[in-house]
């Protein structure tokens, strides 16, 4: 996000290249109301959780097929890590959106996912259901940290 | 009382034009972190070409258009030829060739139209307004100069508040590389914030040139008092450069009336050393927090 603009011009700002076929802003309001409390208020003045919203929120306006998330956990308390990755199943099951998620948090990721790949050195280690990746203890050890 | 109200208000007249210099620098600042150092020389060939359109037609208004539309062409040459190979290398680049197009144009400017000075026309009456039988120094001009900066200045905020091209401009300038994956044509608006900047400092130059008569090398002083001026209100801050200019005006216009118009570069200079020296953002930047 543009931490000079409010958070109402970075979500305009991300349908920009739709046109006409942006999301309007009060769907993105409907999904994020803290974003609508705070619209008229530069970027920088929203709390570290509230700023992943306006990320999220300015990607959603474009109507995407497809959301990449970029360890969006990172530096947010844990509460805040548990609503984000619930959103984002949510987010995922009523918009039908493929989302791709790189985390650091592995826990949290595998808690939403379909599907986990476990990367080490760029080289794909595991590729299984969440269930099984969890499941696994020396794969836990070795390289998901729990 | 006369004499502090004549010196107000003229002031304030002048004031308006430093304004619209600070203006122009500050919005080519906001953009791409330059400051353009042939700012001073560009209003002064936009208005040279003014001044022949006006000895070719006999029409002020026609020249004032040709002006403005001769400055949003020139900028926008400026930013898309000499700028836009520059913008990625050390700022000192830039520095140099702004540097390089004030000789070049001063020396252009020489060569079209001789290097003496010539007077150029006012838009309205240079007669001051009669009040209660004592006449002002404030004229029907300083009315038409303040309005009309005044007018651009808000023209300006409207277009980058509210509408979408003023967004795109605005995340240009904020984030390049974030606007540039939102599909904003990045080098586009900086081509567009060097026109409209290019635009306000040749107004500064058709207003200034009927006091300071039109000569290559006339407008030098004015790009130093817009330079302070867009530092005093601080470089960031649009609003800050207008009110910085009309500040400022008052000030050297005070400066000139009571001490003697040949303080004014040193009350100028001693400005700006004063405000690097206690808020050296301008009296309008926002305080930037840092996250520990």
């Amino acid at each position: 996000m543009i931490a000079e603009l409010t958070v109402e011009e970075n979500l305009r700002l991300g349908g920009l290249w739709r046109g006409r076929g942006a999301a309007p802003l009060s769907e993105i309001y409907e999904l994020f109301p803290r974003l609508e409390e705070r619209r008229g208020q530069p970027a920088s003045t929203l709390s570290g959780g509230e700023r992943q919203m306006l990320s999220i929120g300015r990607a959603l306006v474009g109507r995407p097929r497809a959301l990449l998330l970029d360890e969006p956990s990172l530096g947010l308390a844990p509460r805040l890590v548990a609503q984000l990755m619930s959103l984002i199943r949510k987010l995922a099951d009523t918009l039908g959106l493929a989302v791709l998620l790189v985390e650091q948090n592995a826990r949290s990721a595998l808690s939403v996912a379909n599907r986990g790949v476990v990367l080490n050195l760029g080289r794909v280690v595991a590729d299984e259901a969440p269930e099984r990746l969890a499941g696994d203890e020396s794969l836990r050890h070795a390289y998901l940290g729990f | 009382m006369t004499k502090f109200i004549d010196l107000t208000l003229s002031g304030v007249s002048t004031g308006a034009i430093y304004a619209a210099v600070a203006l122009a620098l500050v919005l080519i600042w906001r953009a791409t972190r330059i400051v353009n150092f042939a700012q001073g020389a560009m209003l002064m060939f936009t208005t040279f070409i003014a001044s022949a359109v006006i000895t070719s037609t006999g029409s002020y208004w026609f020249g004032f258009a040709v002006a403005l539309l001769s400055g949003l062409v020139l900028g926008a040459i400026v930013e898309r030829v000499l700028i836009r190979p520059v913008e990625n290398a050390p700022a000192l680049n830039a520095v140099i060739l702004t540097l390089g197009l004030y000789i070049l144009l001063v020396a252009v400017a020489g060569m079209i139209w001789g290097n003496q000075t010539r007077s150029f026309p006012s838009a309205f009456s240079l007669r001051g307004f009669e009040v209660g039988g004592t006449r002002l120094l404030f004229t029907p001009n300083d009315v038409f100069i303040v309005a009309v900066v005044i007018a651009v200045a808000a023209g300006l905020a409207l277009l980058f508040r509210t509408t979408t091209l003023g967004l795109r401009m605005r995340a240009a300038a904020f984030a390049p590389e974030v606007a540039r994956l939102l599909g904003v044509r990045v080098g586009r608006m900086f081509t567009v914030g060097w026109a409209l900047a290019a635009m306000t400092g040749s107004l500064a130059g058709v207003l200034v040139a009927p006091s300071v008569f039109l000569g290559p090398n006339n407008f030098d002083p004015i790009l130093i008092t817009g330079f302070v001026a867009a530092v005093l209100g601080g470089l960031d801050s649009p609003p800050g450069a207008v009110v910085g200019g009309l500040l400022l005006g008052v000030a050297l216009s005070y400066v000139a009336g009571y001490e003697g118009s040949a303080l004014v570069p040193l009350a100028a200079l001693v400005i700006l050393v004063v405000v690097l020296m206690i808020r050296p953002t301008g009296l309008f930047s926002a305080t930037k927090e840092r996250r520990v």
